[in-house]
């Protein structure tokens, strides 16, 4: 086994380990965590643009942020955050073998973040009707442009529990199963993570 | 097996229930406008800052993952909320 | 005739056949080393397209969009014949990023089915890649060509068209690296031929180019075609993935010899 393999899972086929370690392990496929870690540091450059942008231009942002609703950022958390615990759920269910339940759990997640894209589409649409885009200033270039990749990756993610939805009737293999869901859940937590700083970074900084 | 190796229902929504009562406090320090501005700001990141590492830890079990990746998560939170507070302070002057 | 050739068609083998009874050692070996001369096409590329295009082309990075038309003319007109040099070698060597996607191809027939529209896939990405490059180094050579007959905008009109080809094509690189990705992930075997975690990280590249869409809309700032992100962002992570993808096909290349060649 390689190094880092060694790093991410204990072999518990040998004995020795099995007593002594507590089974550490990263959630899902090793991989994704690749694609999560890849994704967190390019949203902390986003954050590092956007806070470099405020400090070069306090009174721009703070009066571009007064036309954002904290009402809604605090919806879109809330969506999702509910989002990610029933998503939790799902995953305790597929690992006591409760296929129904984890399926059900899914739905329902995807039904409360489908909320937060609801939302999300009322807010877009109020401020392009009342004249503001990514174009109008630096602020909302980047309130459009981060929330909008964002929003990308939420769809992605969407379209991923969607699939394990699938999965939940169509995979036989329980530890296949496993793999997927839980890979999926820490891609969608993934997503609810990267919100939860958007939010006082965009909505809250008076 | 002497380690919990996974969340419990319980717990994952005892999380929940701090990620919503978190969510609400952040959102009604920067709504009332008694406290001042500063605080409430510097507030709301932090707690930002510690939902996320409870979503890291708890949602995304690197409680449970080699502590490699918890520690190098908590640095991802650190440094980047840590900038955005560190900004934040640099512009109000 | 006819009457035997559909059956014989029906069991053709999904597997590379083994080695033609005929061929010697030597003919093999010498398949394994052109399959393995196609794969350093893509650093070759790489390295040339970084010197050529990048350095002599002042591409790395590019002129800031909100220049005066002037600066780019200037440009154009004390340069050209580092300009024009610099273009004819990075758009000989294009064909090699074709190249290297045939040696990738190969390696996936390993790990997916023969006949698996993956391959196809990968391979389209990679050659179709070719062409934006080929054709946006042509705009920057013909902007060399006569720049004192030329007004200024147009010669900003020939590096805008040139960036705006080279970075809104980005979705058929992405389609290389996605099928590339998806295929590594369906590998069977136990330690696969490329590893897992580098599927991820291709696909993630893949993705992130999506970003390139906003760089039409600034003249300024991260999203513009200098900008940290729509420049040094996209173009790093890209520039890591071919020598990095490289490494990982040469290995899978060695060790397909030794599997398939006893």
């Amino acid at each position: 086994m390689s190094a880092l393999g060694e790093l991410v899972h204990v072999d518990l086929t040998n004995p020795a380990l099995a007593r002594r370690s507590a089974h550490r392990r990263l959630a899902g496929e090793p991989g994704v965590w690749v694609f999560i870690g890849a994704d967190m540091a390019a949203f902390g450059l986003f954050f590092l643009i956007f806070t470099y942008g405020r400090a070069a231009h306090p009174a721009l942002y703070e009066q571009s942020r007064q036309a954002l609703n904290p009402t809604i950022g605090l919806l879109s958390t809330l969506f999702l955050i509910t989002s990610g615990w029933l998503v939790a759920l799902a995953v305790g269910a597929a690992r006591s073998g409760d296929r129904g339940p984890a399926r059900i759990l899914l739905v329902l997640a995807m039904l409360v973040g489908s909320g937060f894209a609801v939302n999300k589409i009322i807010e877009y649409s109020a401020k392009i009707s009342s004249g503001i885009t990514m174009l109008t200033n630096e602020f909302f270039t980047y309130y459009f442009i981060f929330t909008g990749i964002h929003f990308i990756h939420f769809l992605i993610g969407m379209v991923a529990l969607a699939a394990c939805v699938s999965k939940a009737r169509g995979e036989p293999s329980q530890a296949r199963f496993l793999t997927w869901i839980e890979s999926v859940a820490c891609y969608w937590h993934m997503v609810d993570l990267l919100w939860i700083v958007l939010f006082p970074m965009l909505y809250l900084q008076l | 097996m002497n380690t919990p190796a996974h969340p419990s229902p319980k717990q994952i929504t005892g999380v929940w229930l701090l990620l919503v009562a978190a969510t609400f406090v952040s959102w009604l320090l920067i709504e009332q406008h008694g406290i001042s501005a500063r605080i409430a700001t510097t507030v709301a990141l932090l707690i930002a800052g510690v939902k996320a590492r409870l979503v890291l830890r708890q949602f995304m079990e690197l409680r449970t993952a080699p502590w490699v990746f918890g520690a190098l998560f908590d640095a991802w939170i650190v440094v980047f909320v840590g900038a955005i507070i560190a900004g934040y302070w640099i512009a109000l002057h | 005739m006819s009457a035997i050739a559909p059956d014989m068609r029906a069991t053709a083998p999904a597997r590379p056949a083994p080695a033609v009874a005929t061929a010697s050692p030597t003919d093999i070996s010498s398949e394994f080393n052109t399959w393995r001369f196609c794969a350093w096409m893509g650093p070759l590329f790489m390295a040339v397209f970084i010197v050529f295009w990048g350095v002599m082309g002042h591409n790395i990075p590019p002129w800031n969009p909100d220049l005066p038309a002037t600066n780019v003319a200037r440009w154009f007109r004390a340069e050209a014949n580092t300009i024009r040099l610099g273009m004819v070698v990075a758009m000989t060597f294009t064909v090699c990023y074709a190249v290297w996607g045939l040696s990738i191809g190969r390696v996936m027939s390993r790990m997916v089915s023969r006949d698996s529209i993956l391959i196809d896939l990968q391979v389209w990405g990679a050659g179709l890649t070719v062409v934006p490059v080929l054709v946006s180094t042509s705009f920057w050579l013909a902007g060399s060509f006569r720049p004192d007959a030329l007004p200024d905008n147009v010669l900003q009109l020939l590096y805008d068209m040139a960036w705006l080809l080279i970075d809104l094509a980005y979705s058929v690189t992405s389609v290389q690296m996605f099928a590339l990705g998806v295929a590594i992930l369906k590998d069977k075997r136990k330690a696969p031929l490329i590893p897992r975690w580098f599927a991820w990280y291709g696909i993630w590249v893949g993705f992130m180019f999506i970003a390139e869409c906003v760089m039409p809309f600034f003249k300024t700032g991260a999203f513009a075609r200098d900008g940290v992100l729509n420049f040094w962002i996209e173009f790093m992570i890209w520039f890591v993935w071919v020598p990095g993808l490289t490494i990982f096909v040469l290995k899978a290349i060695n060790r397909i010899q030794q599997e398939e060649q006893w």
